[in-house]
């Protein structure tokens, strides 16, 4: 993060009523749902398996991980796209991330973010926020892939 | 029926007739396999035959024996090292017997090795049978008596130890291994050999007399090509299952797909034959470093090594170097003793530490051992008590009890010493060994020495699996670690101590794991009509029931990584990339028993 950079690209997309965005940088591409292969002992937010292409990747439910309520839209339209994101830019292994809409890439003024500390969004935990950023009159939670790919906290969903 | 299935029965089938028709057909299983995995008409329709002929209670064994003959031509086809301008020239019966001794013998050899690693296995001993039967009729065939003769008597040596008529013993093993060298001579003296002997001394892919063209590669292009190669198998696999080219009634267009498969199957083979390196190179940097080692630690001790030309993945060896170093380091610093408390206990003063690799059923075992004091069983179930790693009324048995050295956290040694103290324990050894899909087993004598038992994949690409259904899922299952596959009997499922369930295998019972309800899986919607199986798992001697709720056929999968991000997912090994595209589990044979596990977080 160079403090010479003036704004930044950002995916905009929607999961239950809520409107988050992840760092263009972090995101490798966006596929349409299809059928995820379920995991035995993993935590709930983790679908599972799809095929990517020849590679197996796992998927998580972004609105599960995010502990916000999920809400039922048109029939079948839920859960339609996965959003390929990595922690590292470039490097790292690739998670997809179950949204519900995609809704744009926006580029965002650094003078319109502002630290997440103080700010209560009320709905998700604060440790996956990086900031809050003032988009056309409405806030918007820039959300930290870092954080949402940790698993340290998850507990024992790995242990053997 | 489709292909798979009907071979899928056979192979039922098959199974059954061994383990009630007695001796004659022993070991035929496992070529039925391979003749499964060839995935040709011809090997099918001898398949069907050997169904009828076993529906119509005739005599099995000629069409056994015909599916050995085809599954075999066509393995020693794809699988023969490249031969030299030279030896193809050559008169073909003559060229054959050549080409094909040479590896009998390395075969031999290695399971020769195996068999006084484990004399209690009796699957060597059926190999070697098999390997000097096949030389003696190689040998008729090119007129060699003298070797024919020789491989006669040593047939009839280990029959004797087939039929339990004589027993394995380092001296019988010692006599077989001579004699094979034996075996070797005469081959390179057979009249009508004039081939230098390096064509058949080791299964080299080009004489050693000339010149090899080689080219160097990054070992990450070599990756993604048996990366690619394994996408075409997937790829071809989902063209030759779609229903318009399975449906289709044009011969042509099946013979066209027949032989794109048998090509994506063989550029598969070739591309991971890119990627197999002889354990040798390892076990030399080992010998380096135990000099050292053995000369810090003050001990008088030589290493010995067996085996160095079994090949295995590159990417294989090279995770396991650091586990093989440590069993070393620990060999050498707890395992042997002093040079006068050996002289004390009546041992030479000089210790062995041995270290052996030998292909074994599709596997290759590697063995480090000492002839040291052996596991102090009283210690280390003090010291697991000390850390709380079993409880304090608990009295494990004999294996359990040496099983606690994997156990994370432990270290038998009284005190830290600068060669072991260095915070690698054997529990991480095991999970190296276990994230590479093997198996280590340990076996130790009081005052004989300890023994580690590595057993390891050949390659990490590729598997053999059985494919099942519990509830809406497919999972895929190791077909080396599948004994028998039948339908069962309500009957012969019971349910003991209200939860756990057993299964009667003829006058056996064994204990039944329901896949669907260890998986946490919901059942199959209402309706659906369920056809259990149960698939009986043989995991190095331990072995159980698998309840599934339907058989879906043979698969050979490219197995993939789940992924760092996941980690080790009990009872999980790998993914894989099924014919329709979907991904399919591949269950960890191991980790399925355990009663451990599976609660989900």
């Amino acid at each position: 993060m160079s403090a010479e950079q003036k704004s930044r690209k950002y995916l905009a997309f929607r999961t239950g009523r809520e409107e988050f965005a992840l760092p263009v940088a972090n995101v490798r591409e966006i596929i349409a749902g299809q059928q995820v292969t379920p995991l035995p002992a993993t935590p709930d937010y983790v679908m599972g398996l799809i095929n990517l292409r020849g590679r197996v990747m796992p998927v998580i439910d972004l609105g599960l991980r995010l502990a916000i309520p999920a809400v039922e839209t048109r029939p079948g339209s839920r859960r339609a796209l996965i959003v390929v994101i990595q922690a590292a830019a470039g490097a790292g292994s690739l998670v997809g991330a179950m949204v519900d809409e995609v809704s744009e890439v926006i580029s965002i003024h650094d003078q319109d973010v502002e630290p997440v500390s103080g700010f209560s969004h009320g709905l998700i935990e604060p440790r996956f926020a990086t900031a809050v950023a003032r988009v056309r009159g409405s806030i918007l939670v820039l959300l930290d892939v870092n954080r949402i790919l940790a698993r340290q906290e998850d507990g024992n969903g790995t242990g053997s | 029926m489709a292909p798979e299935a009907e071979l899928l029965s056979a192979l039922d089938r098959l199974t059954d007739a061994i383990f009630s028709g007695g001796p004659p057909l022993t070991g035929c299983d496992d070529r039925l396999r391979l003749a499964g995995a060839l995935d040709l008409q011809e090997t099918r329709e001898a398949v069907s035959q050997l169904i009828a002929a076993i529906g119509a209670g005739d005599d099995a064994e000629p069409h056994l024996d015909r599916i050995h003959h085809l599954a075999e031509t066509e393995l020693a086809r794809r699988l023969a090292p490249q031969q030299g301008p030279e030896i193809a020239a050559r008169e073909p019966a003559m060229a054959e017997f050549l080409g094909e001794s040479g590896d009998h013998l390395e075969k031999i050899e290695a399971e020769l090795l195996a068999l006084e690693a484990c004399p209690s296995n009796i699957e060597p001993v059926h190999a070697i049978f098999r390997g000097y039967h096949t030389i003696k009729g190689l040998a008729g065939i090119a007129g060699a008596t003298a070797v024919r003769d020789l491989a006669h008597e040593l047939e009839t040596v280990v029959d004797q130890l087939r039929n339990q008529k004589l027993s394995v013993s380092p001296a019988v093993i010692d006599v077989l291994l001579k004699q094979t060298d034996r075996l070797r001579s005469r081959l390179l003296e057979a009249p009508d050999a004039p081939l230098p002997a390096a064509a058949f001394a080791a299964p080299k892919p080009a004489p050693r007399n000339q010149e090899t063209a080689a080219v160097k590669v990054e070992t990450a292009k070599l990756d993604q090509l048996v990366d690619l190669a394994g996408e075409i198998v997937i790829a071809q696999a989902m063209v030759r299952m779609s229903p318009c080219v399975a449906g289709s009634e044009d011969t042509k267009l099946a013979a066209h797909i027949a032989r794109l498969t048998q090509l994506t199957s063989q550029l598969q083979r070739a591309a991971l034959a890119m990627r197999v390196v002889p354990v040798g190179g390892a076990f030399q940097r080992l010998s380096r470093a135990f000099r050292d080692l053995a000369r810090e630690a003050g001990k008088d001790a030589r290493l010995e090594t067996a085996g160095e030309d079994a090949e295995l993945d590159r990417n294989i060896l090279e995770q396991l170097a650091d586990p093989l170093l440590h069993m070393v380091r620990n060999a050498v610093d707890h395992g042997l003793e002093t040079p006068a408390e050996r002289v004390a206990a009546g041992k030479p003063a000089q210790g062995v530490v041995r270290l052996a690799a030998a292909h074994h059923s599709g596997h290759i075992v590697i063995e480090v051992s000492d002839d040291g004091r052996g596991l102090n069983g009283p210690a280390i179930l003090a010291r697991a008590r000390e850390r709380g790693l079993v409880a304090p009324e608990a009295v494990p048995g004999p294996n359990e009890l040496l099983d606690l050295i994997f156990l994370p956290g432990f270290s038998t040694a009284g005190t830290v010493s600068e060669l072991s103290g260095r915070g690698v324990g054997m529990d991480v050894v095991r999970l190296r060994i276990q994230q590479l899909r093997g198996k280590v087993e340990v076996r130790s004598a009081a005052g004989r020495g300890t023994s580690f038992l590595l057993r390891l994949p050949l390659t990490l690409a590729i598997i053999d699996g059985l494919l099942v259904r519990a509830g809406t899922e497919r999972y895929i299952l190791p077909m080396f670690a599948v004994r028998e596959i039948f339908a069962p009997q309500p009957e012969a499922i019971r349910t003991i101590a209200t939860r756990h369930q057993v299964i009667r295998v003829r006058e056996r019972t064994f204990p039944l794991v329901n896949l669907r309800e260890k998986l946490r899986r919901p059942p199959p919607p209402a309706g659906e009509i369920s056809q259990p199986v149960v698939v009986v798992i043989d995991w190095n001697g331990e072995i159980y029931g698998l309840l599934a709720d339907e058989l879906i056929g043979k698969q050979e999968v490219v197995i993939k990584s789940i992924g760092e991000w996941l980690g080790h997912l009990p009872g999980i090994s790998g993914a894989a990339i099924l014919a329709d595209g979907e991904v399919g589990l591949i269950l960890d044979p191991e980790g399925l028993l355990g009663g451990r596990v599976y609660a989900a977080a």
